[in-house]
């Protein structure tokens, strides 16, 4: 049997997988293509996620690169803004050092803001506006930068019609005319802009009208301009953002031939040079920040996206299980004509990884194409939580789809290893027995001891510490795995869940033979019962555990607002359309606000995005920064209107009193986490060109933000930053004012603010949290739709097995119809069973999340909130359309010939 | 002279310059400067009295002004090297017409732009760069003295008592030069009572001061390597706001110094027909720093070869045959002024206008008999593209 003339196991595999895998295949093509479009739709979903995250974090990257050359290195002042003066010591202190290495660092000084389009109308929804980044750049030196690099049009040659009798024309024009604006291609083209034409946008809180200029140089093989790009001349954009003087960073570029040693002492010099007052960064960690921001709300969203995938991986192994038993007699054929174990086993994984291939292909192009429509929603939730982006396509990305047609190779694999290994050791006078029964006896036991036990390493795991990252980032990793084995766990005893609803149901079978025979079959579960109910259980779980953290994050933020939000009228920049726009209301603008007679209290609010030394992390690297924002309010009005949810309340009412609380801070819970200080703790927090000490007089709930927040009475901020702008204004107005009339009032009188009422900033703030979730119910929509389907094969794969079984019933009189209501009934106590430890399980995980998981990655402490009347429904809609599913199965296999059975 | 010429000729074009004699406004520049260019700018006038070190400085009532040093130098072993380092000034908008945020790191007031070249005779590389900036952080001239710099490259006086200056120049990558400068000879102002005419127009002239002869000592860096020099060097500061008319197509310029220590500045303006426009000049410098100047009738630039180069594709008239009357013999001589190699082409990046600048031999019936410093400009295609 063994012989040297016997073919080798690949060819014979080949053999077996010709005459075999594609012959059934070919014969039942719509399970197949069934089979392969959930695997793929898995893939898709998976990959659409990752690809839509990478476009929206890619796009925080610096632009620097896309203009002239590719920045080596990045300055930026670690409270507020560098001084122009900065240039010069830095030149100098270049010169000094680097006369003797040869070439010499070109430094590139840059002035960024985010301003929104213009609109008129009524205050819309916060963060759902466009937005355009705005860089400030000296126009002179890139405009030699872009002509060495041999950019298509300099900058200053673009503007040379005439602008005005008696006024020069030609390059130089652009110099001179402030409001002079360059655009992408791309915007040029939709808008239908020229030069000269008027792009009318909200800067700080005024309508600016800038004039375009030009078209921002570009070169073919370079990576283009985003849409949303606008370049200006670098004092203009000075003036126009209120940073007269100021510069927000400065790109450094090395010398070209400069490799990784000489970076490295580049990158010395310049950190010696700039001083204590900067950071640092290279493209690669200003990119990491971006990531590292996001990094919580994109893992989310990937492990989400990953339901649907896992969800598969059931189906994928109950399909190939199921085909074992159907073909079983096939192998005991080829058993007996001598193939060996190893070559039936070869020829199901090859099976299996046809799948995946199939499956990988189709997912892959399936994937991009979702992307397309995921990477918004993933942008919008991202300009609303962390920074500006508009993005609205995602490239596919090789690393990306080569993980994900893995993944698909990989689950397929891992799902048909059983089923190849139980077809090539079960032995032929087995394999021609009938029934599948004797399959699923062995592993029912030994699968619910498994199961078991993974339950219990998942409650060990809930009670692990997160890991800690550079930058006091935290990745609950423990947590994520006690979700996987929880869910894996429960999944493997859901056996157990089949036979409570087998019990639970039979009072309702009494008067039903069909019934009965259905309740039969779950009582004692095969293994294709047991897996279509982890699927399904898997499924229900996460989904209702996610229901369970949704609602939970609902009652706490709402309370969280119902405490903080006192004030009649808010007011900010139309153009904060993002979380990092800090546009701002002038000294004037606000200062004549207050002094309405309508207000009888009010208060300002002023931040900066601030970099703090954080703690060294859990793998020993070298201290890193982390930031977080710095914000100044009237301590004095927020104690008065009652706005803080205490985590540690003060000890005394010290911080409230400007005349005492020069030196002390709040600071959020998340701050508190991230950088595990405590009240009475102090910090060294940066402001511009120096630092402060400041104690911690207590800790509040913010769930505004999962960075960090250090709070400070705003005179004092005011005064370290030198500046009288503030950020938000909010108004309480004297008794028996309209608020509407005056909101509407002051929209008209203050056309660049956007001014929200309380019940529309309420409304707006739940809605921005409602946003951040629209994903997750699709992706948890798409996992039980899989589960579903899932079902449906697993019912009609029985019933397949079930020909004889069917023949008989047909014998005795059972029409199609009752058949159909007998597979329904079953598909019901399946899907009520998978659903009711699904629902069971989502309680433990929505715990999970709440405590562990929630609470490791964004620092927020939440109150747990059940939502039963959505539970119960879910738990009702589930089973019914698992029994409609199974009714149209029924009605499919009743119908089934007898030679399909094989 | 200078490439400055070119681009002022071509900023002219862009800018539609016409001339507009009226009084200076109260207040704004010297009452004696009451010729200004319709866009507000001084023009050099006859006459004028030059107080140092102040006139080394920026004058910003003008439009165009650049500052150039040129020269020639040996290493240990006698290898000889030719540099050139050029800063141009140009405004963009007239000082009694700036607006009140003028100034600042980042002023519209002014461009800057900076040419630096190294010319190794030994390996015959020709290394080159440009450089433009605004006026403020990275570039910038004093009116007080000598002080101008673009980026790493500067050219100052750093003791306003004493006539010596500092050049560093950067030139690309890892190339560039340091050297201290000291006059070896007074400063000749060139041109017809202080004022060196360019073409008809009331506004083509500059007021075009130069040291014909400075001793110069210091390192050059070529590819990395740093070798300790000394030679001789020739300084020019010449001032304008309006200099080339219309049917002016480029010039050639020399500056020479002869091995019996007198000095030579020549330039020919070229009309678009071929022609010598009669504005060109040629001025002899003697051993004591006075000058005699010549007009364009009395001295011959010819063309002993042509050079086409790879890059622009400009054909190069080079070597030069130049014939003059000698003012201390009354003789006619004849040079020919032969590069040290040919490809001494600045490719014109930044600014647009590709040019030949040269370090070159002085040959006299075959011998030696001094260096020069030769400039061809307008032979690359239209001036116009001074600024892309």
């Amino acid at each position: 049997m063994n012989g040297g003339g016997v073919p080798g196991a690949r060819t014979v595999a080949g053999f077996l997988l010709r005459q075999t895998t594609l012959r059934h295949w070919k014969s039942q093509p719509g399970r197949f293509v069934l089979l392969l479009g959930l695997l793929s739709l898995g893939v898709a979903v998976f990959l659409s996620m990752r690809l839509a995250n990478r476009a929206a974090v890619a796009s925080f990257s610096s632009f620097a690169g896309v203009l002239a050359q590719q920045s080596d290195a990045t300055l930026q002042a670690r409270a507020g803004t560098l001084p122009e003066l900065f240039l010069g010591r830095m030149q100098r202190a270049l010169e000094s050092s680097g006369v003797d290495a040869g070439g010499s660092v070109e430094l590139i000084p840059v002035v960024e803001t985010v301003c929104a389009p213009l609109k008129g109308g009524e205050t819309g929804q916060i963060g759902s506006g466009a937005t355009y980044t705005v860089l400030g750049l000296d126009l002179v030196a890139l405009h030699g930068l872009a002509l060495r690099e041999g950019l298509v049009g300099g900058w200053l040659e673009l503007d040379s019609r005439k602008s005005g009798e008696g006024e020069e024309s030609g390059a130089f024009n652009v110099l001179k005319r402030p409001e002079a604006v360059f655009c992408s291609k791309d915007l040029a083209e939709r808008l239908n802009l020229k030069p000269g034409s008027r792009l009318g946008v909200v800067m700080h809180d005024r309508n600016v009208e800038l004039e375009v200029a030009g078209v921002i140089p570009w070169r073919s093989d370079r990576v283009q301009a985003p849409e949303n790009l606008l370049v200006m001349d670098l004092p203009a954009l000075q003036a126009l953002s209120g940073k007269p003087g100021r510069l927000d960073r400065v790109e450094c570029v090395f010398p070209k031939a400069a490799d990784g040693g000489e970076r490295e002492i580049w990158m010395e010099r310049l950190r010696a040079a700039a001083g204590g007052d900067s950071t640092l960064r290279t493209p690669e960690s200003r990119e990491a920040v971006g990531e590292l921001m996001t990094r919580g709300f994109r893992l989310n969203l990937t492990i989400l996206s990953m339901l649907a995938l896992l969800v598969g991986l059931y189906l994928i192994f109950q399909a190939l299980d199921a085909a074992v038993v159907r073909r079983r007699a096939e192998i005991g054929v080829l058993r007996a004509l001598g193939v060996r174990d190893s070559e039936v086993r070869l020829a199901w994984l090859l099976e299996a990884a046809l799948l995946g291939v199939g499956g990988g292909i189709v997912g892959v192009l399936g994937g991009w194409g979702l992307a397309q429509f995921t990477v918004r929603a993933v942008s919008k939730t991202v300009n609303a939580l962390y920074y500006a982006t508009n993005t609205r396509a995602a490239s596919l990305h090789f690393g990306e789809a080569l993980v994900a047609f893995g993944l698909a190779v990989g689950c397929s694999l891992l799902a048909g290893w059983i089923p190849a290994s139980r077809a090539a050791s079960t032995p032929p006078a087995q394999l021609w027995g009938s029934g599948a029964a004797a399959w699923s006896a062995p592993d029912d036991r030994v699968g619910a001891k498994a199961g078991f036990g993974l339950l219990v390493v998942a409650l060990a795991l809930a009670f692990c510490p997160p890991l800690t990252f550079a930058g006091g980032s935290r990745f609950a990793l423990a947590g994520y795995l006690s979700a996987l084995f929880g869910v894996i766990g429960a999944g493997m005893v859901a056996g157990d869940f089949l036979r409570v609803a087998a019990w639970m149901s039979s009072p309702f079978s009494k008067n039903s033979a069909s019934r009965q025979i259905g309740n039969s079959h779950l009582r004692t579960p095969t293994s294709r019962h047991r897996w279509a109910a982890a699927g399904l259980l898997c499924a229900v779980s996460m989904t209702g555990g996610m229901a369970v953290l949704v609602s939970s994050f609902e009652k706490s933020v709402t309370e969280w607002i119902g405490r903080t939000l006192h004030a009649d009228l808010y007011l900010t920049s139309n153009a904060n359309q993002a979380a990092n726009a800090f546009n701002r209301i002038s000294p004037a603008t606000w200062k004549a606000i207050v002094s309405g007679p309508e207000v009888v209290d009010w208060d300002a609010l002023l931040m900066f995005p601030v970099e703090l030394s954080a703690k060294r992390s859990a793998f020993g690297e070298a201290d890193t920064l982390g930031k977080v924002r710095l914000s100044g309010v009237s301590l004095g009005f927020y104690q008065r209107r009652n706005q803080f949810s205490w985590v540690e309340a003060p000890k005394d009412g010290a911080v409230f009193e400007v005349g005492q609380n020069a030196g002390l801070c709040l600071v959020s819970e998340a701050f508190a986490e991230r950088f595990h200080v405590r009240t009475r703790d102090s910090l060294e927090v940066p402001v511009q060109g120096g630092s402060r000490s400041l104690t911690i007089a207590g800790v509040y709930t913010d769930y505004g933000d999962d960075q960090g927040v250090v709070m400070v009475d705003r005179v004092h901020l005011q005064e370290w930053f030198q500046l009288e702008e503030v950020s938000t204004l909010s108004l309480v107005l004297t008794t028996g004012t309209d608020g509407e009339k005056l909101r509407a009032e002051l929209k008209e009188r203050y056309p660049g603010l956007a001014v929200f009422t309380n019940v529309h900033l309420r409304g707006e703030v739940m809605r921005i949290f409602r946003q951040t979730f629209s994903i997750t119910y699709a992706l948890e929509a798409i996992g039980v739709l899989v589960a579903l389907v899932g079902l449906g094969i697993t019912l009609a794969s029985i019933l397949a097995e079930r020909q004889s079984e069917l023949t008989t019933l047909r014998a005795l009189g059972v029409t199609d119809g009752g058949i159909a209501a007998l597979a329904s009934w079953e598909g019901f106590v399946l899907a009520l069973g998978g659903t009711l430890g699904g629902l069971l399980t989502s309680l433990a995980l929505g715990g999970l999340l709440v405590y562990v998981i929630n609470k490791q990655t964004f620092g927020w402490t939440l109150q747990l909130a059940i939502p039963v009347l959505p539970l119960a429904l879910f738990g009702i809609l589930v089973p019914l359309s698992g029994a409609g599913v199974a009714y149209f199965v029924g009605r499919y296999g009743a119908d089934l010939p007898a030679d399909r059975a094989s | 002279m200078k490439i400055v010429l070119s681009i002022a000729c071509a900023l002219a074009s862009v800018f539609g310059l016409s001339v507009r004699s009226e009084a200076a406004p109260a207040g704004g520049a010297p009452p004696k400067l009451a010729l200004r260019t319709s866009d507000g700018f001084s023009v050099p006038q006859p006459g004028a009295v030059f107080q140092f070190p102040r006139d080394h400085g920026a004058h910003r009532d003008f439009k165009v002004e650049w500052w150039y040093v040129t020269g020639h130098c040996y290493g240990p072993a006698g290898e000889r090297y030719g540099f050139q380092s050029t800063f141009f000034r140009r405004a963009v908008t007239p000082l009694n017409l700036a607006d009140k945020n003028r100034g600042g790191a980042f002023s519209s007031d002014e461009i800057f732009l900076s040419h630096a070249a190294i010319s190794d005779a030994v390996t015959g590389r020709f290394v080159h760069s440009e450089d433009l900036a605004r006026t403020g952080w990275n570039a910038g001239a004093s009116e007080e003295g000598l002080s101008v710099f673009l980026g790493q490259s500067r050219l100052l006086q750093p003791d306003l008592n004493a006539e010596r200056f500092q050049l560093d120049a950067k030139v690309g990558a890892d190339s560039g030069f340091s050297f201290a400068l000291e006059p070896e000879k007074r400063l000749v102002v060139f041109g017809e009572n202080g004022v060196s005419r360019k073409g008809n127009s009331p506004t083509a002239a500059s007021w075009y001061l130069t040291f014909p002869r400075l001793k110069l000592s210091g390192s050059l860096r070529v590819g990395g390597r740093v070798v300790p020099v000394v030679g001789t060097a020739w300084m020019d500061h010449e001032i304008s706001s309006s200099q080339l008319a219309s049917d002016q197509k480029g010039w050639d310029w020399a500056g020479i110094q002869l091995d019996d220590g007198r000095e030579v500045m020549v330039y020919r303006l070229r009309r678009n027909d071929g022609s010598t426009d009669p504005a060109s000049a040629l001025s002899w410098v003697d051993k004591q720093g006075k000058a005699t100047h010549q007009e364009a009738g009395l001295f011959l630039w010819e063309s002993a070869g042509k050079w086409k180069s790879p890059l622009s594709g400009a054909e190069y008239p080079i070597p030069v045959k130049l014939k003059a009357v000698d003012p201390e013999s009354g003789k006619t001589v004849e040079w020919v002024l032969e590069p040290l190699f040919k490809e001494q082409e600045l490719d014109g990046a930044v600014s647009g206008v590709p040019y030949w600048e040269g370090a070159c031999r002085v040959l006299q019936d075959g011998r030696s008999v001094g260096s020069a410093y030769v400039e061809l400009t307008g032979y690359a295609g239209a001036l116009g593209r001074a600024l892309r």
